[in-house]
């Protein structure tokens, strides 16, 4: 069973060096060409047990004089090849449907949320920009005593808060690149869920004594797996542990401001006395603050068809 | 003390005596409240007699002492007018020049002429008040008016010829024909070192009173000079007296803030030296100008222009000569110049009765500015620096912050932005939050950042309008 599990840094902490590159670049296309190279294991799986079933049946009947039964017995058989052999390829159709709607719909998330993450940095700067600019504001030269004193009080509130925002902007946008992040991490466990299906297919047991179409039989069972592996991430499922992470950090990010209370934003003295809390610190998505675990396998060996 | 009831029906009794300085002779080298428009109209102001002039007025913010200020009224007071020749000698403290104070800068320095200046005169009264207002030096029939006539905006201008110069003596304050001179605390008459009268008792024959932001210099009896120093512009001086002539100045204006050229000078008839009638010419004042006529004289002037400090008193019987007092003449206003006071001198021959208008023009009571307050700097002395807060100022930053609102209310809309997180859609409700709560600040951030524009705005208003109301009560009076 593939699973995501916690948070994203222990995903990158199991996945190698070379896997988490793959993870962060990781797009739904490299699901697709995994689909085609699952639906190409099974078609050579299918092929390669019906070779083996000629095989058995032209030497048992050289072998074998005197047959009772052996048209009833190949009719048998060959029901039931066909009834496996429909079943991998239903099974097959499940897993690549299920792939293209339920996963393929968000193919352009990633890249969405990387807008998102830009749209929000660019927010970001906007706002420093504008702290620059209330520092270059001309003093209120003539103005002394309380009043002077009031007023660079009301900018130093308003210097503060923006701060706070600039943080919160940060934090918003680290959030869509954590979400494009998870989402190519979905891909990619997908894909790489795919990919070791197709490595059990073709790496299955050929037929033995008195057993036939093994090949087909693990597809099945690998495509089995993988249409649940595919339900559990077309939900989050698989990234449960990385998106409760996430959602505590938003909340701890709303509520991380001195100065900034939801729905309101300071006027006059008010959160003076207050330095500007570390918003900016509140999601990251370098994979310090997220994680997220691969494991799992490509389930149970077919058991074959008893002859 | 002074006849408290009427002063200026003494004053104008005292115009026509010789030898009398005050306004009454237990006051002539006394300043009084009497003489200090500025006193019952802004109770606040140390301005007026205080030591050394150094009292401040109760300006409005961008009013405030500061550039120039000090530097008005240096201008010779010298010079005859109209009436009777001055008797050079009796011209005393008219040939004061200068005000406490004067900081940098010159002194517009209205040249009233003076004639017949027999005594020196009123003391300065208000000039430390004036502040960044002008002096009017003017020469007085007999006795002229000092007194500043601050308009509760900031000072004017001020009458009062014949203050002395910063670092001068006070002349001849008490009349005994010696020099005088500053101590400690006062000034010395006798010789012994010791203060034997206030500061601001010093002085000489003055003319006009200086009013409000545009000073309304004007002379009484006499041909009177005087200018107001305008602060960001009023009129300048009027010139007042039958006969004679005065000039005005620009007050100084501050930056950006336009200064009225002098507003000034007016004589009807020509008399004895006096001058006939001044064509002012468009002169900006010291900021961004403006047209109130102020001008050169163009006859009859017995000096004028506010051209620099003088080194020297003039002290030339006005006798229609031209003479320029070694200040230099300095016509037109400055053009916005910052180290100089607007020009204009001088205006038009026009009968005129400032004690009249003295008596009628109310008092303005300053505003409590909305928002922050100004300091109130000691007047009299400009101290060379520049008032950064005028309306034009904060109605900038009101708008930096308006712009900035802007921008707010535009990161506010692109903060809605929706996010789809696909396949981890748990995320989505907690980041909305997030996004939807920087949104909502933004936008906050917006509203606040307007509102102190709005405030700013509302500031800049108030400190317009002080000043209207203040260049209103001086086109009253002139």
């Amino acid at each position: 069973m593939i699973k995501i599990l916690e948070m994203l840094n222990g995903w990158r902490a199991t996945l190698n060096k070379a896997e988490v590159a793959a993870a962060g670049t990781c797009e739904y296309s490299d699901v697709k060409h995994q689909l085609d190279q699952l639906k190409a294991a099974v078609n050579a799986a299918k092929a390669a047990d019906d070779a083996d079933a000629n095989s058995y049946w032209t030497d048992i009947k050289s072998k074998i004089v005197n047959i009772l039964h052996y048209e009833a017995e190949r009719t048998r058989f060959g029901n039931e090849v066909d009834a496996l052999k429909a079943q991998a390829t239903a099974q097959l159709n499940h897993v690549e449907s299920r792939c293209e709607i339920r996963i393929g719909q968000h193919k352009d998330v990633p890249r969405k949320l990387e807008d998102d993450f830009q749209a929000w940095s660019d927010n970001r700067t906007s706002v420093v920009r504008n702290i620059e600019a209330i520092g270059k504001f001309p003093p209120m030269a003539n103005w002394d005593g309380t009043a002077r004193g009031n007023y660079d009080t009301i900018v130093g509130v308003q210097t503060k808060a923006l701060t706070e925002l600039e943080g919160i902007m940060s934090s918003t946008a680290q959030s869509c690149y954590a979400g494009a992040q998870l989402n190519r991490a979905v891909f990619f466990v997908v894909a790489k869920a795919i990919r070791k299906g197709v490595g059990a297919i073709n790496g299955a047991t050929g037929s033995g004594f008195l057993t036939y179409y093994r090949r087909t039989s693990t597809a099945i069972s690998v495509m089995q797996d993988l249409e649940r592996e595919i339900a559990e991430a077309e939900d989050g499922g698989v990234a449960d542990g990385s998106s409760n992470s996430l959602r505590r950090e938003h909340r701890r990010t709303i509520e991380m401001p001195h100065l900034l209370k939801v729905g309101m934003w300071p006027t006059g003295s008010d959160g003076a006395a207050y330095n500007p809390a570390r918003t900016g610190e509140g999601v990251r998505s370098d994979g310090s603050n997220a994680d997220l675990r691969v494991d799992g396998n490509t389930g149970p060996e077919g058991e074959g068809v008893k002859l | 003390m002074s006849n408290s009831n009427d002063p200026w029906a003494e004053i104008e009794r005292r115009a026509s005596l010789s030898g009398a300085q005050g306004v009454t002779a237990d006051s002539d080298d006394l300043l009084t409240d009497d003489e200090l428009g500025e006193a019952s109209i802004n109770p606040n102001s140390k301005g007026g007699k205080g030591a050394g002039g150094a009292g401040s007025g109760m300006m409005p913010p961008m009013m405030m002492g500061g550039r120039g200020g000090g530097a008005a009224g240096a201008g010779p007071a010298g010079g005859a007018g109209g009436g009777a020749i001055g008797d050079p000698s009796g011209m005393g403290g008219a040939q004061a020049m200068g005000a406490a104070g004067v900081a940098r800068g010159m002194a517009p320095g209205a040249m009233g002429s003076a004639g017949g200046l027999t005594a020196g005169g009123m003391p300065a009264g208000g000039l430390g008040a004036a502040g960044a207002g002008g002096m009017g030096a003017g020469g007085l029939g007999a006795g002229g008016i000092g007194g500043g006539m601050p308009s509760g905006m900031g000072v004017g201008g001020m009458g009062g010829g014949g203050v002395m110069a910063a670092g001068s003596g006070p002349g001849d304050v008490n009349g005994d024909g010696i020099a005088d001179r500053y101590v400690d605390d006062g000034i010395d008459v006798n010789g012994d070192g010791i203060a034997d009268l206030p500061f601001g008792s010093s002085g000489s024959g003055g003319g006009g009173i200086g009013a409000g932001s545009g000073g309304y210099g004007s002379g009484v009896g006499g041909g009177t000079g005087g200018f107001g120093g305008g602060i960001g512009g009023g009129p300048g001086g009027v010139g007042g007296g039958s006969g004679d002539y005065g000039s005005g100045s620009g007050g100084y204006g501050y930056e950006d803030m336009p200064s009225s050229g002098g507003l000034s000078g007016n004589g009807s008839a020509p008399v004895v030296g006096g001058a006939t009638s001044h064509v002012g010419t468009p002169s900006p004042g010291y900021g961004s100008g403006s047209t109130i006529p102020g001008g050169a004289f163009t006859t009859g002037n017995t000096g004028n222009g506010p051209g620099g400090l003088p080194t020297s008193s003039v002290n030339t019987p006005g006798t229609g000569a031209n003479v320029t007092p070694e200040g230099g003449i300095r016509p037109g206003g400055n053009n916005g110049q910052t180290d100089l006071p607007g020009g204009g001198n001088d205006g038009w021959a026009q009968p005129h009765n400032p004690v009249d208008d003295v008596r009628s023009r109310p008092p303005v009571t300053p505003r409590e500015p909305v928002g922050p307050t100004q300091p109130q700097e000691p007047g009299g002395g400009g101290d060379g620096d520049t008032h950064k807060n005028d309306p034009t100022e904060l109605r900038n930053t009101g708008t930096m912050w308006s712009d900035l609102a802007a921008e707010m209310q535009a990161l506010a809309a692109a903060s809605k932005r929706k996010s789809d997180f696909g396949l981890v859609k748990k995320v989505e409700p907690s980041h909305s939050e997030l996004s939807g709560a920087a949104s909502e600040w933004s936008s906050g951030a917006s509203s606040e950042f307007e509102s102190l524009n709005g405030k700013l705005d509302n500031a800049a208003g108030a400190y317009e309008s002080n000043e209207q109301d203040a260049v209103a009560t001086a086109n009253k009076i002139s």
